[in-house]
C-alpha cells in the first residue's frame, strides 16, 4: 500500500491533520491501534483557558493572550504552530463542523464558560452550537439529574453554580423508570432517550415539575445521533433552553464529535484501518520509508508514504509508554526528555504535572528533534497533539486545541512535503 | 462525654481494639481513643496475611505456634474479615533444598498442615508462578483485612457498653505520686483538649507505643521498622504465595478481593510516620518478586506505601528481620516503679488476640476482676456487610460498594472522610483506584447529608489526593496512563481544582 500521507492516530490531533492533508488533493490513510480520546472528553475545544496556568481568573480573550504565550514559552506547541495557523485551523473547523452536520461555533477574542459536571464553570472556545447558552441569562436556571445516571449530581451542581454565579439554581431528580438491570451510564442513556417513548416519559415529568420557560441544565445524553430531534423535541415542547452538561466517560458530546468528523473524513476519501498498533517503521537517511502492522493472523502489512503525520496522543493516547526512568516514544522510537520528578506533591497543583509536559520535541516544521543535538531526527515525519512536548493540557484547557491546531498543521506539511510557503 | 472510665486504650489498631473487645466482655469499662481513624496506622499498612505461622517455623518456633493456633480461632470467629484463600510455599531451583526439611520439620513440630503437590499441577491452577518451581506445600494462610477487623473489634466492644473515639489524640498522662490516673486528649477536628480520667491505661500504639510511653516520661525501646509494600490491579494467584527459603525482601504475594499485595522490606527507621515508599524500594522489591512471578514488571501497579513494625528490644537485642516477632507486656512498675499504665509492643497483626488477653488479663487482676478471656469463643461482624443489593443501587462497580454500604459506613458519625469509608467499604481500592467512585460518592453524600458545597468538595478532593499520594511512587506504564484519565476527568472535564473548598486541615 502507496500513500501521500500516512495519519498514525485516530483522535481529534489526527483527524485534524487528516481534513488539512485531503483537502489539498493527497491521498489519505489513518491507522490506529485504537479510537483516540475524544470518546472521553467533552467535546469541547478549549484553545487555552489559564495563563499562566497557576493563574486564577481565566484567559478571557485566547487570541491575545496567545501572542505573549509564544513569546514566553517557545516550546509550547502553540508557538511551534503560529497563530496564523491557530487562526486558520479553527476557522476551517468552524466551516467543516458545518459540513460534518455538527455545527460548531465560538470565537478566538472570547472564550465562553461553560458549566462542568461538578458545577465549576469551564472556559472554552469552541462548542456545539447546540450548546449556545449562555449561563448568565435572566430565566431560572434549572439542573436536572436523572436517577438512572450515577455519573451526575444536580444539588452539587446547583450549589457550586450559585457559589460562583451569586443567584439562585434550582436542582431536580427525575426517574426514566427504565427496567433496567445494570447501572446505566451516559451512552446508554443517550441511546434510550432516541425512543419517543422514552422521550416523551422524560418531557412530561418536566412539564410535571414546572420547569417551562427556564435554562435547563441537563447531563449531556440527549441522543446519540439523532440528539437534533431529541433537544428540539424537549426545548418546544417546554418552550425552554437545554444546555448539556458533558458527563464523565463514556462523554456522548466527544462522541458525536469524532462519529462526525471520522465520517466526513470517510466522506472526502480519507482510509483508516482502526485496531493494530504501528509494529515497525523502517527509516533510510533521515526519513521514515515505511510503516507496518500486524493485521488479524498475524499478517504483516507493510505501509509507504512520502509523509506521515505522527498523533499518537501522548501517555494517556499510548504514543508514549512512560517506565521507571525512561519515557519511551512507541512509533518510531523518538528520544523524550524525562523529567526529574515524575509528579508533584500535590494532584490538584497548577503547576501541572511534570510527567505531562513531556513529550517529542519538534521544530517550527513539527519535525522532531534532538533537543541536545538541535538535529533534525526525521525529515518526513511531523508530529501532533498530545504527543508533543512543552504543556499540560488539564491544567491549562487546551488540549483539543492543541490537537486540532497541531494536528492542522502536521497535515499541511505533510501534503507540501515540509514546506509551507507565505 | 463521661470524663471517667476503668480502663483507657491508646490505638486503634488490631491491638487496641482486640484490648476493647476483651475489656469489655469481662465487663469493665473502657475508653479507647485514636489520634486518626482505626486501623490507620501498622494495621491498615502491612500485608494483610492471616500467618499459618509456616513463616517462622525455623528460626522462632514458639511465634509459629501462637500463629496457628490463632489462624484457626480467627478463621471461626471472624469469617466477615477473613478470605480463606489458603497459602502455598514454592521453592525454586534456585533455593537451598536443605531448608526445605527443616521447614517441613518446623511446620510438623508447630502443628501446622502441609500437603504437598506436584509443580505440573500447581502450574495448572496458578499459571502466573515461575515454571523453575521445584517444591511446593499447601498451608492454611488466608487474607485478612485489618480495617474491617478493627472495626468489627469495637463494634463488638460498642454493644457492651465500650466507647471508641477516633481522631482523637493522647497528648499527656495526668500523673499523681508515681500513678498515672488520667489521660490528656486533644480533639483533632475541634482542637478541643479534655482530660479522662481513669484507673489503668493501656498503651497500644504499636510502634509510636515508645512515643506515647515518653508522655508518661518512661523510656521503652521500641524500634519501628519500615516495610514498603505495593498493590497490583489484579489477583495474580489464588492463594498466598510465600517463597520457601528463610524470610527475605519481596517473597510474600497476597491476594485480596480483586488486588495482590505484594512485599515486603525491613528497614530501621527513627520515625513511625516515615510511611512513604520510594522508587528504589519499589524496583527493588519488583526485582525480587521477579524470581517468583516473572512476568511481574509487566503487571499494572496501582500503589505503593509502607508500614511501620512495632519490633520490640529489651535492651538493645537484633534489629530488621533478625529481631524476634514476639510481643511483650510491659509493666510499667516493674520498669520504673510507675503505676497504672502497661505498654503491649511488638508482634504480628495475627496474634492481636492473644497479645489483647495477655494485657487484659494482666489489668483485670490489677483491678480485682476474675472473669477470663472469652474472645476466642464470641464472633465478630463487619459494620458494613457486603449486602446484596439492587441492580442500580452500586456507585463503585470495582468493589461492589452500593448506596446502602455508604449510609451504614458514617452511620453516627459527625465528621468523616471519603478515606473513612473507604476503610469500611473498600470504595475506591479496586483498579480504578476512586477515578469513578470519588465523583459519585461525593455527590450522593451531598445530598443525603445535606452537606454544604465547599465540604463536599474538599471531601472530594481530599479523597483524590490522597489515592494520588498512594500512587505517585509506581507512576509508570497504565498506571501512568491512568492517571492521566483521571487528570483529565477531575481538572480537564470537571475544572475541580478551580472551585472553592473549605480548607480544615486535619
Ligand atoms: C476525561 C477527559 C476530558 C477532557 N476534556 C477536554 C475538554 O473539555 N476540552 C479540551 O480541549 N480537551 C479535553 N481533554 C483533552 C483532550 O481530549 C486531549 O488532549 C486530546 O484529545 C488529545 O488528542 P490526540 O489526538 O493528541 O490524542 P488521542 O485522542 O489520545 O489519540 C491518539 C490516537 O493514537 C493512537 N495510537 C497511539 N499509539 C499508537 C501506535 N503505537 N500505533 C497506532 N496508533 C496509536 C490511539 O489509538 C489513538 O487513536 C480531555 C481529556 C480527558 C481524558
Ligand atoms: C510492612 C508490614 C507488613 C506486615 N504484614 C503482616 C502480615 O501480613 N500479617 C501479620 O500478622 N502482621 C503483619 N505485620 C505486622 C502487623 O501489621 C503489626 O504488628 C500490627 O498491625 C500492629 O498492630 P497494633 O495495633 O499494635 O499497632 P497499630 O496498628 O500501628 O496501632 C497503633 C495505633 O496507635 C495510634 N496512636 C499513636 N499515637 C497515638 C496517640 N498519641 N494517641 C492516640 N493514638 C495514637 C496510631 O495512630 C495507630 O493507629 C506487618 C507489618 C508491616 C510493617
Amino acid at each position: 500500500m502507496n500513500y501521500d500521507v500516512v495519519v498514525i492516530g485516530a483522535g481529534l490531533a489526527g483527524f485534524s491533520a487528516a481534513l488539512a492533508a485531503v483537502k489539498e488533493g493527497k491521498q489519505v490513510l489513518v491507522i490506529a491501534k485504537g479510537m483516540g480520546n475524544l470518546y472521553s472528553s467533552s467535546g469541547y475545544i478549549d484553545l487555552l483557558g489559564y495563563y499562566p496556568t497557576t493563574s486564577k481568573k481565566p484567559v478571557v480573550n485566547p487570541q491575545k493572550i496567545l501572542d505573549s504565550l509564544i513569546v514566553e514559552n517557545p516550546n509550547h506547541p502553540y508557538a511551534k504552530v503560529g497563530k496564523d495557523i491557530i487562526i486558520k485551523a479553527f476557522n476551517d473547523f468552524l466551516l467543516v463542523s458545518e459540513e460534518m452536520g455538527l455545527p460548531y461555533t465560538g470565537s478566538l477574542n472570547a472564550n465562553m464558560m461553560m458549566p462542568t459536571a461538578a458545577g465549576a464553570l469551564v472556559p472554552t472556545t469552541l462548542y456545539p452550537k447546540s450548546t449556545d447558552k449562555k449561563i448568565t441569562v435572566d430565566r431560572e436556571i434549572v439542573v436536572v439529574g436523572i436517577k438512572e445516571l450515577v455519573d451526575f449530581y444536580p444539588a452539587y451542581v446547583a450549589q457550586n453554580l450559585e457559589l460562583q454565579l451569586g443567584r439562585k439554581v434550582k436542582p431536580l431528580w427525575i426517574d426514566l423508570q427504565l427496567n433496567i438491570s445494570r447501572e446505566l451510564n451516559s451512552y446508554d442513556l443517550a441511546l434510550a432517550l432516541e425512543k419517543p417513548q422514552v422521550r416523551n416519559g422524560l418531557i412530561d415529568q418536566l412539564i410535571n415539575l414546572n420547569v417551562r420557560d427556564s435554562l435547563i441544565l441537563i447531563p449531556a445524553v440527549l441522543g446519540v445521533t439523532r440528539w437534533q430531534e431529541v433537544i428540539s423535541n424537549i426545548e418546544q415542547s417546554l418552550n425552554c433552553e437545554l444546555l448539556e452538561i458533558p458527563t464523565l466517560p463514556p462523554s456522548v458530546m466527544g462522541y458525536r464529535l469524532a462519529e462526525s468528523f471520522k465520517l466526513y473524513l470517510k466522506n472526502k476519501g480519507v482510509e483508516f484501518i482502526i485496531g493494530y498498533p504501528v509494529a515497525y517503521a523502517k527509516f533510510l537517511d533521515g526519513y521514515c520509508e515505511e510503516i507496518s502492522i500486524y493485521t488479524a493472523n498475524d499478517r504483516l502489512k507493510k505501509i509507504k508514504a512520502q509523509n506521515f503525520c505522527l498523533a499518537t496522543g501522548g501517555i494517556l493516547g499510548e504514543g508514549l509508554q512512560v517506565l521507571p526512568r525512561e519515557i519511551k516514544e512507541d512509533v518510531f522510537g523518538l528520544p523524550i526528555q524525562v523529567p526529574r520528578e515524575y509528579s508533584l506533591h500535590d494532584f490538584f497543583s497548577l503547576e501541572g504535572q511534570p510527567l505531562s509536559y513531556a513529550g517529542v520535541n519538534v521544530n517550527d516544521r513539527l519535525q522532531p528533534f534532538d533537543p541536545q543535538t538541535k538535529e533534525t531526527l526525521l525529515k518526513n515525519v511531523f508530529v501532533a497533539g498530545a504527543t508533543l512536548a512543552g504543556y499540560d493540557p488539564f491544567v491549562e484547557k487546551s488540549g483539543n486545541g492543541v490537537a486540532l491546531t497541531s494536528g492542522y498543521k502536521a497535515g499541511l506539511l505533510a501534503a507540501k512535503g515540509g514546506i509551507l510557503n507565505e | 462525654m463521661n470524663n471517667k472510665v476503668q480502663v483507657v486504650v491508646i490505638g486503634g489498631g488490631a491491638t487496641g481494639t482486640g484490648i476493647l473487645r476483651d475489656l469489655a466482655l469481662r465487663g469493665i469499662d473502657c475508653l479507647l481513643v485514636e489520634q486518626n481513624d482505626l486501623a490507620t496506622g501498622t494495621s491498615g499498612r502491612f500485608h494483610g496475611l492471616l500467618h499459618s505461622g509456616a513463616r517462622y517455623v525455623v528460626k522462632d518456633l514458639h511465634s509459629a505456634e501462637e500463629c496457628i493456633q490463632e489462624n484457626k480461632i480467627l478463621k471461626q470467629i471472624a469469617p466477615d474479615c477473613i478470605e480463606d484463600t489458603g497459602g502455598m510455599f514454592i521453592a525454586t531451583k534456585n533455593d537451598d533444598p536443605g531448608y526445605i526439611d527443616k521447614w517441613l520439620a518446623g511446620c510438623a513440630q508447630a502443628g501446622i498442615e502441609t500437603k504437598e503437590i506436584s509443580p505440573t499441577e500447581l502450574l495448572k491452577e496458578e499459571p502466573a508462578l515461575t515454571p523453575d518451581v521445584v517444591k511446593a506445600y499447601f498451608v492454611p494462610d488466608a487474607a485478612v483485612d485489618g480495617f474491617t477487623l478493627a472495626a468489627a473489634n469495637v463494634l463488638s466492644a460498642q454493644k457492651l457498653g465500650a466507647m471508641a473515639r477516633n481522631y482523637t489524640k493522647v497528648i499527656g498522662f495526668k500523673l499523681e505520686k508515681n500513678k498515672v490516673c488520667g489521660v490528656y486528649l486533644k480533639d483533632k477536628y475541634t482542637g478541643k483538649e479534655e482530660l479522662v480520667e481513669c484507673q489503668y491505661v493501656i498503651n497500644a500504639g504499636g510502634a509510636w507505643a515508645g512515643q506515647i510511653a515518653g508522655l508518661a516520661g518512661q523510656n521503652i525501646n521500641v524500634n519501628p521498622d519500615k516495610g514498603v509494600l505495593v498493590i497490583f490491579n489484579h489477583r495474580i494467584t489464588n492463594r498466598v504465595l510465600n517463597h520457601l527459603r528463610p524470610p527475605g525482601d519481596g517473597d510474600i504475594f497476597v491476594p485480596h478481593g480483586s488486588v495482590t499485595v505484594f512485599g515486603t522490606t525491613s528497614k530501621v527507621t527513627n520515625n513511625p510516620d516515615d510511611t512513604e515508599a520510594t522508587l528504589e524500594e519499589v524496583l527493588e522489591l519488583l526485582a525480587e518478586g521477579s524470581n517468583l512471578i516473572p512476568d511481574l514488571k509487566n503487571m499494572r501497579l496501582i500503589r505503593a506505601f509502607a508500614g511501620v513494625r512495632p519490633l520490640y528490644q529489651p535492651d538493645g537485642g537484633q534489629l530488621g528481620r533478625e529481631a524476634t516477632r514476639d510481643f511483650t507486656l510491659i509493666d510499667h512498675s516493674q520498669l520504673t516503679g510507675l503505676e497504672g499504665l502497661v505498654s503491649v509492643v511488638g508482634g504480628k497483626l495475627t496474634t492481636y488476640r492473644l497479645m489483647a488477653k495477655a494485657a487484659v488479663d494482666f489489668v483485670a487482676e490489677k483491678l480485682g476482676v476474675d472473669k477470663p478471656c472469652i474472645t476466642h469463643q464470641e464472633m465478630i461482624y463487619a459494620p458494613v456487610p457486603k449486602n446484596g443489593a439492587k441492580p442500580g443501587e452500586y456507585l463503585c462497580q470495582c468493589e461492589m460498594v452500593s448506596k446502602k454500604m455508604l449510609d451504614q459506613s458514617i452511620e453516627g458519625k459527625g465528621h468523616f472522610s471519603l478515606s473513612d469509608v473507604r476503610r469500611l467499604t473498600r470504595l475506591g481500592m479496586g483498579p480504578c483506584q476512586g477515578t469513578f467512585c470519588t465523583f459519585r460518592a461525593t455527590g450522593y453524600y451531598h445530598q443525603s447529608r445535606n452537606l454544604k458545597v465547599t465540604e463536599a468538595n474538599k471531601l472530594l478532593k481530599d479523597h483524590i489526593e490522597e489515592r494520588w499520594k498512594g500512587s505517585k511512587p509506581v507512576l509508570w506504564g497504565q498506571q501512568a496512563q491512568e492517571t492521566q484519565l483521571t487528570r483529565g476527568i477531575y481538572l480537564g472535564l470537571l475544572n475541580l481544582e478551580r472551585l472553592e473548598s473549605d480548607n480544615n486541615e486535619l
